[in-house]
């Protein structure tokens, strides 16, 4: 139970939705600093649930949901989100950015909603529009799409802005639910090995959630989901 | 908090193309709201002094309403004369202390034309101060085509003591009906007195008679042989005012009535603030459909913003965040349609003020907004405020519900 | 010595409050106050009279003559001196006079509502002509208000010899 070494743990969580069986019982999970973790999960083995508590979006019935030594079992909800905001990063399937504002407005979005966050990227930046560039070009994004409109980028640009987003400002964990299923094969190869960089030089811990088993090999652990922890 | 008004502007400003058709329709209702608004303001201040140290005003039976608004506003027309036979009768009355009669019927470019004696701007008072001219003196009973011009006439035209204007008869419909062989002289121009008299022009009832029928060429003494619009009467003592009145009704052989000029003017204006409550009642209803329109159309775009919503909850947005933002956007683009429709408002009211002056004889400007105006503008920025809670709402139970992973998706 | 002086100054100087302070309280009085007594004793034997006439049809030209009769005595009627020269507190219902919508503007007021309209206009000794204070209320016709002032006779220069109430108000307020 080494708070610090775990960025993630969750003891004993019991969690059903009304009139369902438990999707989890004395549930536990322990997510390691730094380190790279696939969540294997197909539809309805409680993948999105999992998600939305670790988010501290969804609340706990039974058990204990540590964060980054956050009690999230004890906080608020606005603390929780106020903690979501500074601290993690996310990137969805699709349809991860705002459509009405440009690609750096979507970038730099935490940074705009977050004084801690914008605080951390001009530690290393002089302003927001250089760390959100200094990702794009880690992300291979060129710079004529800073000013543009993001809905007009294709798929796999988009998702790679999203993915600048999540991890701007030095969160302390990234977390993608299934990123590139939407993509095709190459693009989804060149996200996830871009997506795994950026994780290794920022010293970020990443979380990944998929049912596409040729991606695990790539993580340093491995969960299956609902049983648990399997190494 | 100012970053969330800019986002609302933005999510504003994208809908531009769909919103446009609804913003125009809240536009086109709030300017004729506006607009019902300031005519009601406009003609209140034409209505609101007329005449005072008239006690009675008499004309052929009818509605009391009709010879007000004709014999002090020059509004419309009477639908029979009284004859002049009856001034005698009334001047045997023993509470009558002047009577003045008056002629309506010409006009001198669309300015009425009232003709009358000179005590009239002996005995007539306006807001309580006897008439004074700036320049010259009334015109002679004696003379014909003499004239008196009101202040705003004068001004309007720039004439001045000694100029002489042709009259045109009823209609003002050109040279066809003007009296071009009779031209008048200005002897007089009255000071500006806030009333209906500053809008007219007065000669005398022999010039006015000598217009219509030059053949008959009356003396002044002749006044009981001609004809009237109405007769302004003024008593010993005010208090007798009932009395006078039965006594005047009581000739029968002339079909008059008598009128009380403050009671008449308080029963126009009841009448004219019920058509004008009905009006706004009417103009706000219009009004608040487009703002429901609106709503409406926020709502229906929720459905589709869910993942949008999820969004910004994944970056730690709170849901009480996610419910002002809606609240600023639906305010926005309900602010858009308020500007758009006061602008409206006075683009046309600067292409049709001079149309509605010679029309109605009221004065409608454009300019900046009144207080009445601002007031109306604040209510309805309240009420599509208070609308905009609806989908507010329901964006706010949307992040609280739906998490990370809307069911649109 | 002095003491008689102190008490015939101080006896002249409450003297001089109280007629102040009394000249400045309106008494409040009721319109059947302003009706002399003998007149209106008349009109009640008028009226029972009139009773009588009650089955009468009103285009019947007795009714009519009747009628013409019974208005030009009220008309006529005389006013009481009774609070002539004294300052007055009275509530009625506002007959405006002029057409101008200010509060400066000279009006009637009567006993009842609707005297103009409805009903028959009252008796001269039930109408009082009020001329406003410079910061006079904008009154509009039937408003029910209260009127002070001292009440005044105004009187024709004529041998008819007719006169009638007037009261150039200090105050006029709202009836509540």
């Amino acid at each position: 139970m080494n708070t610090l070494k775990n960025i993630i743990e969750v003891k004993n969580l019991t969690f059903a939705w009304p009139t369902c069986k438990p999707l989890f019982n004395q549930f536990n999970l322990q997510i390691e600093r730094h380190q790279k973790t696939y969540i294997a999960g197909a539809s309805g083995s409680g993948k999105s649930t999992l998600l939305n508590l670790l988010a501290g979006v969804l609340d706990t019935a039974q058990g204990e949901i540590w964060f980054n030594n956050h009690a999230f079992h004890q906080l608020s909800r606005s603390q929780k989100d106020k903690i979501r905001g500074q601290e993690m990063g996310f990137i969805f399937q699709q349809f991860n950015l705002i459509p009405y504002l440009s690609t750096l407005d979507n970038i730099i979005l935490p940074l705009n909603l977050f004084h801690s966050r914008k605080k951390s990227a001009l530690e290393q930046f002089e302003s927001t529009q250089d760390a959100a560039v200094y990702l794009m070009d880690r992300l291979s994004l060129p710079i004529q799409l800073l000013r543009q409109p993001v809905y007009q980028l294709s798929v796999g640009q988009q998702q790679r802005v999203a993915a600048a987003r999540a991890f701007i400002g030095n969160p302390k964990i990234v977390i993608a639910d299934e990123p590139s299923s939407a993509l095709d094969w190459e693009n989804q190869a060149q996200f996830l090995k871009l997506f795994l960089e950026l994780g290794q030089s920022q010293n970020i811990t990443l979380l990944l959630v998929s049912h596409d088993e040729r991606l695990a090999p790539h993580f340093d652990q491995r969960i299956n989901l609902p049983n648990g922890l399997e190494r | 908090m100012r970053y969330w008004i800019w986002l609302a502007l933005q999510s504003a400003i994208s809908r531009k193309g769909a919103l446009l058709i609804i913003v125009f329709s809240t536009a086109i209702s709030v300017a004729l709201l506006l607009a019902v608004l300031k005519v009601r303001d406009d003609t209140k201040i034409s209505f609101t002094n007329a005449i005072s140290g008239v006690d009675l005003i008499v004309g052929s039976k009818g509605s009391p309403t009709e010879l007000i608004l004709y014999s002090v506003f020059h509004i419309g027309r009477p639908t029979s004369l009284i004859s002049g036979k009856s001034i005698s009768e009334i001047q045997k009355i023993n509470q009558v202390k002047w009577i003045v009669p008056i002629q309506l019927g010409d006009t001198y470019r669309s300015y009425p034309v009232v003709g009358t004696n000179a005590y009239f701007f002996d005995s007539i008072k306006a807001q309580n101060r006897s008439l004074t001219f700036t320049t010259g003196q009334a015109f002679s009973d004696q003379k014909d085509h003499e004239l008196v011009l009101g202040a705003n006439v004068a001004k309007q035209y720039k004439h001045r003591i000694a100029d002489r204007i042709t009259l045109s008869h009823g209609t003002g419909k050109g040279p066809a009906q003007d009296h071009a062989d009779s031209p008048f002289v200005i002897t007089g121009i009255l000071a500006a007195t806030g009333t209906p008299i500053d809008n007219s022009v007065f000669i005398s009832i022999q010039s006015f008679n000598n217009l219509h029928d030059g053949s008959k060429n009356l003396q002044f003494a002749q006044l009981d042989s001609a004809q009237y619009t109405a007769f302004f009467i003024g008593l010993q003592q005010r208090s007798a005012v009932f009395s006078v009145r039965r006594q005047i009704d009581a000739l029968k052989s002339f079909a008059l009535m008598a009128i009380m000029p403050g009671v008449a003017l308080d029963e126009l204006w009841q009448t004219m603030e019920i058509a004008e409550n009905a009006l706004i009642l009417v103009s706000l209803g219009v009004v608040l459909t487009s703002i429901f329109g609106i709503i409406s159309a926020l709502m229906v775009s929720l459905e589709a913003r869910g993942r949008e919503i999820a969004t910004l909850r994944a970056i730690g947005a709170r849901p009480s965040q996610i419910f002002f933002f809606i609240i600023w956007e639906t305010f926005m683009i309900s602010l858009a349609g308020i500007v758009f429709g006061w602008a409206l408002l006075q683009a046309t009211l600067l292409v049709f003020s001079d149309w509605f002056m010679k029309e109605w004889g009221i004065l409608i400007q454009s300019g900046l907004p009144s207080q009445n105006d601002v007031l109306a503008i604040l209510s309805i920025l309240t009420i599509a405020l208070l609308c905009s809670t609806l989908p507010a709402i329901k964006a706010y139970r949307l992040a609280l519900h739906e998490g990370l992973n809307p069911p649109s998706i | 010595m002095k003491k008689l002086i102190v008490l015939g100054l101080s006896i002249c100087l409450y003297g001089f409050l109280a007629q102040n302070s009394l000249a400045k309280t309106y008494k409040e009085i009721f319109w059947e106050e302003l009706m002399p007594p003998d007149w209106a004793k008349q009109i009640e034997k008028d009226f029972t009279k009139m009773k009588q006439f009650e089955s009468m049809d009103d285009s019947d030209p007795k009714t009519d003559s009747l009628y013409s009769k019974l208005r030009k005595q009220w008309d006529e009627a005389p006013i009481s001196k009774k609070y002539i020269g004294k300052p007055i507190r009275i509530a009625g219902y506002v007959v405006p006079l002029d057409a101008d919508r200010s509060k400066i503007r000279e009006f009637l007021i009567v006993p009842y509502f609707g005297a103009c309209i409805h009903t028959p206009p009252p008796p001269a000794n039930q109408i009082i002509l009020v001329i406003p204070p410079a910061s006079g209320l904008k009154v509009k016709s039937m408003d029910p208000v209260w009127v002070e002032g001292i009440l005044t006779e105004s009187r024709l220069n004529n041998d008819m010899g007719v006169s009638a109430y007037q009261l150039n108000a200090a105050k006029i307020a709202p009836y509540k």
